[in-house]
């Protein structure tokens, strides 16, 4: 064999051993370290989300500790009207967390927000058929920052709509981005309404699943009614399957523990448990992050359509829907941004509806010209992005928490919750406070409790407890003139204080006020235990 | 090409027959449970009459005939400041009752009855500037509390008195705004209930004594209440915290402990409490009657850091002689109502008694009158050791009262 025979055999053999579609373009090596770096990034942020810790703490609420006894975290929330819709939840995070602990929580949030903006860069190539697309997800970690810096039910949410979204967009060629229901699978049919089920058990978030769909029919027999007459609606195959759809899904709602109880309290006032899973009435500032957020991408959006080719109503409209409940709640930037995207890149267009992502990434003579693509049968495919996109995902894996397994020092706990969150003092609590009750800061108190036994008289859901209740916890923390009083009124027989925070009360307890014995002390906590409690 | 037309028609026809049925449901359900989810502050039912819970000893050696009508004696309703507290004439009646009348010019249990029940009578005694006791409040009636020497000391401590006095709950009285009956003090009470709140014992007493059964209620914040949670939340704090050195929840809990045995004996019978509750009441009641047992004095008296004398008293303003007063009295007061079992040995009754007593009896007008509300305490429950109220051992010994103007 000669030496060109042996380079060209040596060229050719990935050519030989892989199918076409592995061999990648630069700029799929390019989504792949921007996905690659997310994921690590995500992995390495704080896992001190309130939300994370409450799920934890709440998880195991019920569960049978090792002393033998189940535990009841919230004793003075006891009559108190509330919706369990996030049980299911709870106990899966509680789950992660006794599995692998803060690591585990901190990989699952990091593949948790990975899986949620692949689905959304699949969309976004979907709707326009441009690659660069997809690294405008990263506008939605950006905006949501405060909203999605933990695992949580809006970030499951978030992810859950994402590929409610991808089934209702067309994999295959076609002239419209969008799948036409009437002529959809049963398979499709049964994605959907099984993704509906499952969202419905994990969060009440499912409304904006259920919005999103009555959006489209609405757009639907808008279109009928501008074309035709009010009358063709009934005839038009597309509007019924959508409106089939809709309805099928409400009804796969029924398909959780509480059952037709979810309906039914969405009708509760004041205390709505949709509303408060939805982050409750909470107005975002205008200059804020959510305010800006919402201006922008009006003005893109502007600019997109006047440039491009179509408004693409049913996007437009999920935005305009989703701007509504931004300035009833902050919490709603988490439906806004991927949503406004959408509406974005529909407005812009698609560059070629008929090539889907998969015949791109095979196809490669695309970019070849004619004369040379008479000869394109010949030319060895090249496989160097692929082996840099493979190098990518490796220098991922080593460098995220998964590769531990190869050894080396696994972060400490402080690295893992940040600097806010006080792990002496937690470890403190479970070494030495048993069956107490505990008045902490309530962006603590899920994290101290998490784990023990010990019973919290507010957590971060104020809304489970009376208000006279929630409102003599803020009165203790605050250290006003007769917290001892009210302290003992609730039998609390631990104060966690934050020093940087409860400069009141942490004098208080020092002066030695209501006879608080100070049991715990470091920078960043103090821990007073009421005289005659056993440590 | 027919098939096609008529598939077509069933297809049509079959949409919108589905779409009404579903959007009919869901109207119906979403109008049906929009009107009923919210209106959720169910009162629990309850007896017009309220019941009747009576002591059950009559024990002389605790106060004699001689010793208890000289301390009731007494205790007559009869104060030399004109116009006197509010709170004076509600413990007042709640010692004496409104049937009680007195020959020496005190006040009688009718006339201190309207004073708190009758605006325009309230208004008469203490001037028209005053803050009405009694007002109409979008839940009922509202008492006026701790706003001065015109309004009454304790929450809900009237809608207390009168249950336990056995006033019908359609009884008619008569607001700053307008008239009312009893019942809309005691709603007025329930709805704006709050578990938490700093009292709770006198509400949770005269619901008891209304009640029919151990069915609960919802307050306006939503939150759900029964007699089990009250019975918890009264032995929640430890002692001495609450009104009266924590007394009052004694009090309160024997009573719920009295209430729940009548009721288990009636037909059909029904309860107050659950089994485990009841019991876990019985525990705690024993256990405070340990710590007073273990904690009284030589002399007889208790102190307001009755559970534990080494530790100062949390009101040592309060002369040292009226706190005595008060957590005697008080606790030979929820003795009285408990069951045998929950009762100290004999010598502990008896010793408190006796000081109580002559204490009483030595003490002059002016002192009396300061320590009325006290005093109210203490003399009920010694009438109680002898098995009945104050006017009824007045009446049992012949006391000769004269029948007041308004029984005329």
């Amino acid at each position: 064999m000669t030496y060109a025979t042996q380079q060209t055999a040596a060229r050719r053999q990935l050519e030989a051993s892989l199918p076409a579609w592995c061999a990648l373009k630069w700029y799929h090596a390019v989504i792949c370290a921007y996905f690659t770096l997310l994921f690590v990034f995500a992995c390495y942020v704080p896992i001190a989300s309130p939300e994370t810790w409450r799920d934890v703490a709440i998880g195991q609420d019920g569960a049978e500790m090792p002393a033998g006894k189940t535990i009841q975290r919230l004793p003075y929330a006891d009559g108190i009207r509330y919706f369990e819709a996030d049980a299911t939840r709870q106990r899966i995070v509680a789950w992660i967390h006794d599995l692998g602990g803060t690591q585990l929580l901190a990989v699952a949030f990091g593949i948790s927000i990975t899986c949620s903006m692949v689905c959304w860069a699949h969309a976004l190539y979907r709707v326009t058929q441009k690659w660069y697309a997809v690294l405008a997800t990263i506008t939605i970690p950006l905006a949501c920052y405060n909203r999605l810096s933990g695992l949580s039910g809006l970030l499951l949410g978030q992810c859950a709509l994402a590929c409610l979204v991808l089934l209702l967009l067309e994999r295959k060629k076609s002239r419209q981005a969008r799948i036409k229901w009437a002529r959809a699978g049963l398979g499709r049919w049964l994605l959907v309404v099984g993704l509906i089920v499952t969202w419905a058990n994990i969060h009440l978030s499912v409304i904006v699943g259920l919005a999103l769909l009555l959006f489209a029919v609405v757009e639907r027999g808008v279109t009928i009614v501008h074309k035709q007459t009010w009358r063709s609606l009934t005839r038009d195959a597309e509007f019924r399957r959508r409106v089939y759809l809709f309805e099928l899904c409400v009804v796969s709602t029924l398909a959780t523990p509480f059952g037709i109880e979810l309906w039914r309290a969405a009708f509760w006032w004041p205390t709505n448990p949709i509303v408060q899973s939805l982050g409750g009435w909470a107005p975002p500032l205008m200059f804020g992050l959510s305010g800006l957020a919402v201006s922008l991408g009006w003005l893109v959006w502007i600019y997109a359509t006047q440039r491009g080719k179509s408004r693409a109503t049913l996007w437009s409209w999920c935005a305009g829907g989703a701007t509504i409940a931004v300035a009833a709640s902050s919490s709603a930037i988490v439906w806004f941004m991927p949503l406004m995207l959408m509406a974005i890149a529909a407005a812009v267009g698609r560059k070629d509806y008929s090539v889907s992502l998969w015949d791109k990434i095979a196809s490669d003579c695309s970019d070849i010209s004619p004369v040379q693509s008479a000869s394109c049968g010949t030319r060895p495919m090249s496989f160097a992005f692929t082996l840099v996109a493979g190098l990518f995902l490796w220098l991922g894996f080593c460098l995220s928490p998964l590769g531990d397994v190869f050894g080396g020092r696994p972060r400490t706990e402080q690295q893992l919750v940040g600097k806010h969150l006080p792990v002496a003092g937690r470890q403190f609590v479970l070494q030495n406070v048993t069956d107490g009750l505990i008045v902490a800061p309530i962006d603590w108190s899920d994290y101290l409790a998490a784990n023990s036994s010990n019973r919290l008289l507010l957590n971060y859901d104020v809304t489970r407890v009376p208000r006279l209740v929630a409102q003599d916890h803020d009165r203790i923390c605050r250290g006003v003139e007769n917290w001892h009083d009210l302290a003992m009124k609730y039998a609390v027989s631990n104060i966690v204080i934050d020093k940087s925070r409860q400069s009141t009360l942490l004098r208080q307890v020092r002066r030695g006020i209501g006879g608080w014995q100070i049991v715990f002390e470091d920078e960043m906590t103090l821990i007073a235990q009421r005289k005659g409690e056993s440590s | 090409m027919k098939r096609v037309a008529t598939n077509r028609r069933l297809t049509h026809w079959l949409f919108v027959v589905s779409q009404v049925a579903f959007w009919g449901v869901s109207v119906c359900g979403g109008t049906y449970w929009a009107t009923t989810s919210n209106s959720n502050t169910i009162l629990p039912r309850l007896n017009n009459r309220p019941r009747l819970v009576r002591p059950e000893f009559d024990y002389p050696f605790v106060v004699s005939d001689e010793q208890l009508a000289e301390v009731l004696e007494k205790l007559h309703p009869k104060f030399a400041q004109l116009p006197t507290k509010v709170n004076f004439v509600d413990h007042g009646v709640r010692l004496w009752g409104p049937l009680a009348t007195f020959d020496d010019g005190a006040l009688s249990g009718q006339q201190m009855l309207n004073m708190l029940l009758n605006h325009g009578v309230f208004a008469k005694t203490w001037g028209p500037t005053a803050p009405p006791l009694l007002q109409h409040t979008d839940y009922g009636i509202e008492v006026t509390t701790q706003q001065g020497s015109a309004t009454v000391s304790h929450v809900d401590h009237l809608m207390g008195t009168i249950a336990e006095l056995g006033l019908p709950l359609e009884s008619r009285i008569v607001a700053s705004d307008g008239p009312g009956t009893i019942r809309d003090l005691l709603q007025h009470g329930l709805l704006s209930f709050q578990l938490n709140q700093h009292e709770y014992e006198w509400t949770a007493l005269a619901t008891a004594l209304y009640a029919t059964s151990d069915a609960d209620w919802r307050t306006l914040e939503g939150e759900l209440v029964d007699f089990n949670r009250l019975a918890e939340r009264l032995m929640r704090q430890e002692q001495p915290l609450g009104v009266c050195y924590g007394q009052h929840r004694l009090y309160t809990l024997a009573m719920f402990l009295r209430i729940d045995e009548q009721m288990r004996g009636e037909s059909p019978p029904r309860r107050l409490l659950s089994a485990e509750s009841r019991h876990e009441v019985f525990v705690y009641l024993r256990e405070m009657t340990r710590k007073l047992y273990e904690t009284q004095s030589v002399d007889g008296f208790w102190d307001g850091n009755w559970p534990n004398p080494q530790q100062a008293v949390r009101d040592p303003e309060i002369d040292v002689l009226s706190r005595r007063i008060l957590a005697t009295g008080h606790a030979l007061e929820w003795w009285a109502m408990s069951p045998a079992e929950l009762h100290p040995p004999r010598e502990t009754i008896v010793r408190a008694s006796q000081w109580l007593a002559s204490t009483i009896v030595g003490m002059d007008a002016v002192q009396i009158e300061k320590n009325y509300t006290f005093l109210t305490h203490a003399g009920r429950a010694l009438a109680l050791w002898r098995g009945c109220s104050a006017a009824e051992f007045e009446k049992r010994i012949g006391v000769a009262h004269a029948p007041s103007e308004e029984n005329k």
